[in-house]
């Protein structure tokens, strides 16, 4: 199978006759940002992961499409607050698609640094939830 | 398996309830919160009716003997899994050994008073007369006929090949879905009964203005309420006749009694009102001390009202459905 990155032009003008503004893709070949009116972005060879930053925390992109939500819709307190510990598969979040409530864990041991999208916001794929210091 | 750890009272197994058994005297039991007990198989993939733990009475304990997926509904009860807290109305899977368990129900923004464990396939305890949700006071279905005590040790039945398969997802739960409150009381639908009429105003008044408190003596049989006196016009006199859920007794007394699902085939007291099939479910999580209000409809809004409970489970299998699809397409 070819990789999408060699058919970004192809790619670009079947998105130009829809309603589409953005299209992420991460793959084993890397990573490609289509957006409306911009430059594509391509990342080869990665896996889409944003590499440490300086103050080496992660950015945590969104699983799905939905409504964000901090709170569990039966609870009072937020799931977990900007420098609470968390263990690899607590929930720090859901995305609420209709009667669904969607998890999002964390990915391993670290510290919440920054939650990032707002509570009760919609999230597309890949938007940045959360900021995340990874345990070393 | 799953070995029961606690020192429990009340719990029993249930499933959507026993039906086409009342004309040979057996009640239909079955989950007091039908809504949890679909939502919770339906996470699973399991059959909708499938059989469940109904808990009421906290801590419960219990464990898991084999590695399996399950689905926590009904009231939040904090629950932990070897310690690991588990978010309310959801299903998550486990591994041979894992204690979960569930504390004291919460005061959020819903308070419930029985939690559903669902368990991928299901229970598997015998089929009684189409069922196997306990019926305590014929002594039939779920384990032994009786509530579940301290070391029983239940089987599941093993998921069916080509089943959905579970979702490590979660709802919202169908009381925040759906509200239904008066004056911020919690409240359900009731259509006037055979003997509406044979009260007194003031008692007919007191009915849809009053809040009913659920007493202690209140149970999977029925649930006796506090409030005003109601007053027949005149004494009266009944041969007992059939009855079902949902139907508002009141006794010489005047202190409604409302049919549960334990509920006796037949009575003889003078009927008020019938708490609708569709609103049920809330009425069997009030907890015990809380009030409820009547809210007084008719034969097209009962059927409404059953349309949306339905309409509701039908968006939630439909999404469900997707996001399964989607997640196997990965």
């Amino acid at each position: 199978m070819t990789s999408p990155l060699d058919h970004v032009a192809e790619i670009a003008a079947l998105l130009a006759a829809t309603d589409i503004d953005c299209l992420e893709l991460t793959g084993p070949a890397g990573h490609l940002r289509l957006r409306r009116g911009g430059e594509p972005e391509v990342t080869a060879g990665g896996t889409g992961d944003e590499p440490l930053s300086e103050d080496e925390t992660v950015a945590m992109p969104s699983p799905g499409f939905g409504i964000f939500l901090r709170v569990h819709p039966l609870h009072e307190m937020p799931l977990v607050r900007s420098g609470d510990s968390v263990a690899a598969g607590q929930v720090l979040g859901f995305l609420k698609i209709g009667p669904l409530l969607i998890p999002v864990p964390a990915p391993r041991d670290g510290v919440v640094s920054d939650i990032v999208a707002h509570d009760g916001t919609l999230v597309g794929f890949g938007d940045t939830l959360f900021r995340f210091s990874p345990q070393p | 398996m799953i070995e029961i750890l606690s020192q429990t009272a009340l719990a029993t197994v249930q499933d959507i309830g026993r039906f086409g058994a009342l004309r040979w005297g057996v009640g239909t039991a079955g989950a007091m919160d039908r809504m949890a007990l679909v939502c919770g198989n339906l996470l699973l993939g399991n059959e909708e009716g499938a059989a469940a733990i109904e808990a009421q009475v906290f801590p419960f304990e219990l464990r898991f003997d084999a590695d399996c997926a399950f689905a926590l509904t009904g009231a939040d009860c904090a629950a932990t899994l070897d310690g690991v807290p588990l978010p309310p109305w959801s299903a998550a899977k486990t591994r041979s050994g894992a204690v979960l368990r569930l504390g004291l129900p919460v005061s959020g923004k819903w308070r419930g008073a029985r939690a559903y464990l669902c368990v991928a396939g299901g229970i598997d305890v015998p089929i009684a007369l189409g069922s196997r949700s306990t019926q305590l006071r014929g002594a039939i279905g779920g384990l032994e006929g009786r509530a579940l005590k301290q070391g029983d040790r239940l089987p599941l039945v093993p998921s069916i090949a080509g089943s959905p398969g579970p979702l490590e997802i979660g709802l919202v739960p169908p009381a925040l879905a759906m509200p239904l409150e008066v004056d911020g009381c919690a409240a359900v639908r009731v259509l006037p009964a055979a003997e509406y009429d044979c009260f007194t105003q003031a008692s007919r008044d007191a009915l849809w203005s009053a809040s009913w408190k659920i007493t202690p003596q209140s149970d999977r049989y029925g649930f006796r309420l506090a409030g005003p006196n109601l007053e027949p016009l005149a004494p009266m006199e009944m041969r007992s006749h059939g009855i079902v859920p949902g139907v508002i007794q009141v006794p010489h007394g005047g202190q409604p009694i409302v049919q549960m699902c334990d509920a006796q085939p037949s009575g003889g007291y003078p009927k008020i009102g019938t708490v609708i099939e569709a609103d049920l479910w809330r009425l069997g999580q009030a907890p015990i001390g809380s009030s409820v209000r009547f809210i007084e409809t008719d034969w097209d809004g009962a059927l409404a009202a059953g349309d949306e409970t339905r309409n509701w489970l039908a968006e939630v299998r439909r999404l469900l459905d997707l996001y399964r699809t989607r997640s196997l397409g990965r």
